[in-house]
Order: C-alpha cells, then structure tokens, then sequence
C-alpha cells in the first residue's frame, strides 16, 4: 500500500495513539467538575494548552480547542462578523470549502464579500487586495496560508502589510502548516488563525483556534463556559492530549521532513519526465514558496477518476480535487480558478507524499501510471 | 478504462462506445454503494466509482475471451441495462 493523501489526512503517531488511548480510561472524568478526577482532567487539559500554546508562540488564553479545522475558520469567519466587527469579508477563490462557504452564509446575512482572484500557480493577486482594503470598512481578510490541493504558500507577510495598513484583521487557515513549514504566530502577528490535529498525525474530531484577541469573537455555539465562554461543550480531552503530542513532534522534526520531502518530490516529478508522461504541474515549482510534499499534477487528456480508480486497484492511494454535484464531476474550483490549462484540468491528480514515502515508491506509482497512461 | 467496446445481439449493435459509458442499471449502481459505501444514495462521484468496478469486471472477462457471452457470465455482468441479456456478445473495439 502506497498512501499519497496526506493533505486530506495523516495517520495518527503511534505517541499521540498511545497517549490518546491512556487519556480515554484515565482522564474520563469531566474537567469542569470539582472533584479529584475533575481536576485531574482540567490540569491534563491545562498542561495541553500551554503545550499547544508553546509550540505557536502566543499566549495559553489564546488557543480555543475546537472540533475540526473547519469549525475553526467558521468560528473565526462568524464569530468576528456576529460581534460586529466587520461589514467585509475579503478572501480568495481558492480557499478551503469551510471559508468559501461560511463567506458566502454570512453574504446572505448582509456581509459584503470579496473573493479576489489567484494566479495560474495560485498565488493571490496582492494589488486587488490593496484596493479591496482601500474601498472597503471593516475588513476582514482570510485566507489559506498553504494550498491543500496545490501546496501554494502565500506571501503572507505581504498581505499581512497590507492588511495592518488598513487596520483590517487578518485570520490564517494554517490547517495544512503545522507538517510542512515552521510556525511562529507571534512573529506572523495574525489576528486569527485555524489548525486541525488530524492533518499533523494527530487524531481527526478537534482543532484550534487561536486568536490575538479572544474578546473579539462571539461563541458559534451556545452553552456552557467552556473555553473562556468561546466554546460551549465538554472538551474532547483524549483527542486534546494526542493534538498536543502531535503538535510537539512536528515542530520538532520539521525542517528535516521538509528537506526530505523536497527531495522526494522532485524525484517524482524528474520520474514522470524520465518515463514521457505529459503532464503539468498544477501549482509553483519546487523552487518557488510552496509546500513540496503536495503535488497537484495534471496528466493531459487523461480522466482523473479513471487514473485515480486505476491507481487504487494497485494499491496506490491518491485523491482527485473534485467536487460532485447532482449531475456531474466537476474539477475542483481551486483548479478552476488557477486557470489550469483545459488539456490537463480534468486529469488533475493530488499526490501528497510523507516523510515515510520512499524512492521505491515513487517508482511503483510512476510504473504504474506508465501502464494507465497509454 | 479507455479501452471501447460494442455490444451486440444476433449482429445487431445496442452499445458502441467507452466502457465507462456502458449502460449499467440503477439499481445496480445502487447495490454495488451499498456494498462498497453502505449508502443507498450515492453521490455522482460515488456512482461513477461503483461503474468503474463493473467495468473493471467486465474488462477482466475481456482479458480471458475474445468475446464475451453473455449467456456464460450471466451472475457477474447482471448490471448491464440490456433486456434481455441473451444471446448478448461483447467485444472489445479497436
């Protein structure tokens, strides 16, 4: 078995496993409750956030625990726009559907959006951001820090200018960071920004949010006090214990898993042009701002679906960037907007590799593509 | 899964096309969902994944004759959207 779909989820480290195992018939107790099992809970709760917190550079009070990624952009998206705070949204065609989407819940609610458009490698188009800022009150500006279907990483110190000289607030979807790049949020000085453990080998069913400022966002989800009143609900404290030994053991280790990533991909990408396949890849080159270890390559004239349906009968496991609606399959719209060329668009492939995918690997999927492509 | 194919009856051509266009019942898109996802609604995506199976069965039965008949392979090709299935032969093209 050859697992390439890491961007849509890692598996889970045998340290955070163990750890999350133990916390499930040790720490059962609820951390709200004032007896010793209670308190024993609130302190391994405590413990995690400040590791949590360590490991980003910001404050303990800072970090919300959430239940995915997704909950985390909604939260921020909504939780700014039900206080009151902003009247725009300002974002990019090419976000995850959890930042699209909520955007476009909170247009129907009066909110002003602005989708501003990419290039063809998906970088955002700093100009129109500038004068989006400049024509427009009370923004605020999200975007997908690095790609999950094309790697993409944005210049996001520009946009962080651009939006500080225009007093807007800046939320950063970083779901796909943590494994790939390292994370200082004190130095990115964001307002906002969302995580999720199951991207960096921790379990799926809870994320972060962490914001400069927690007073600025209403709770998404009524309750009890939970999480400095921001989020209502017992926390998933098992899954919060594994979420920070993941964390811990990803930012210690990634520079060495990026610098072997790299080379791997371009072992792959050198692999394809050895064997004549046409293909184009769908995102920067390697050299270019970009996570290397996700590689959107489209094959010309090749269908997607029958690739990647070929590929899974060989035991090799990748993903397609499509979305499905009632009648057809449709490339997805972060291909659409990067204007990939119509010959390779719709056999558009995501090959998201690991520290652990090895050159043999790369060979196999490359055999194997050989035999589907003819 | 590029490969094309025809479908004949008595010399008389109902299919000629890719195998992936073939015709395939509903309900047997449905039944293999249910078997591969446990979901008797399956979204597009899902259908088409359940038809590339069925493919996937009748290129393997391609591999081993020449030409199909149907009549032999009744149990593994009910899915095809032909009534009746007799004297039905399928070949590859090209």
């Amino acid at each position: 078995m050859i697992y390439l779909d890491n961007a849509a989820s890692t598996k889970i480290s045998e340290e955070a496993r163990d750890v999350m195992l133990h916390a499930m018939s040790e720490y059962y107790a609820n951390p709200s409750s004032l007896h010793d099992e209670g308190i024993k809970a609130k302190k391994a709760l405590n413990i995690a956030r400040k590791s949590i917190a360590e490991c980003l550079h910001v404050p303990r009070k800072s970090i919300i625990f959430t239940g995915s990624g997704t909950e985390a952009n909604n939260h921020a998206i909504k939780g700014l726009f039900n206080a009151g705070h902003i009247d725009t949204i300002i974002t990019s065609t090419i976000e995850h559907h959890s930042v699209m989407h909520a955007v476009k819940t909170l247009e129907s609610r009066g909110a002003n959006r602005i989708f501003l458009p990419v290039n063809q490698e998906g970088y955002l188009d700093l100009e129109k951001l500038d004068r989006a800022l400049e024509t427009n009150k009370n923004c605020l500006v999200s975007i997908i820090y690095a790609n999950n279907e094309t790697g993409t990483v944005q210049d996001i110190k520009s946009i962080h200018e651009l939006v500080k000289k225009h007093d807007a607030f800046l939320h950063l979807d970083m779901v796909q960071v943590p494994l790939h790049l390292p994370i200082n949020l004190e130095t990115l000085n964001c307002d906002f920004a969302s995580f999720s453990a199951h991207k960096f080998h921790g379990p799926r069913g809870v994320g972060i949010l962490y914001a400069k400022d927690l007073t600025l966002l209403n709770p998404i989800i009524d309750g009890g006090q939970h999480e400095f009143n921001k989020r209502a609900g017992t926390e998933n404290l098992p899954a919060i214990m594994a979420m920070a030994t993941a964390l811990e053991n990803t930012v210690s280790s990634v520079k060495e898993r990026e610098t072997k990533n790299k080379i791997t991909s371009t072992y792959f990408l050198e692999q394809l042009k050895k064997a004549n396949i046409d293909f184009h890849l769908n995102g920067p080159n390697l050299d270019q701002a970009r996570i290397t270890s996700t590689l959107n390559i489209g094959f010309k004239h090749e269908d997607a679906q029958s690739l990647s349906f070929g590929l899974n009968q060989q035991g090799i496991y990748v993903t397609l960037g499509s979305a499905c609606d009632s009648e057809s399959v449709e490339p997805s719209h972060v291909l659409k907007a990067m204007k990939i060329p119509e010959d390779y668009i719709h056999g558009s492939l995501r090959f998201s590799l690991s520290h652990e995918t090895s050159k043999k690997d790369i060979d196999d999927v490359v055999n194997a593509l050989k035999k589907l492509i003819k | 899964m590029k490969s094309k194919i025809i479908i004949k009856r008595n010399g008389e051509t109902l299919y000629t096309g890719k195998i992936l266009n073939m015709p395939v019942k509903h309900e047997a898109i449905v039944q293999k969902s249910i078997e591969l996802f446990d979901d008797e609604d399956p979204c597009i995506i899902h259908q088409s994944f359940a038809v590339k199976q069925y493919a996937e069965t009748l290129l393997n039965l391609l591999e081993k004759h020449k030409e199909v008949q149907v009549d032999d392979f009744q149990d593994e090709l009910f899915f095809l959207d032909i009534n009746p299935l007799d004297k039905v032969v399928i070949s590859k093209k090209g």
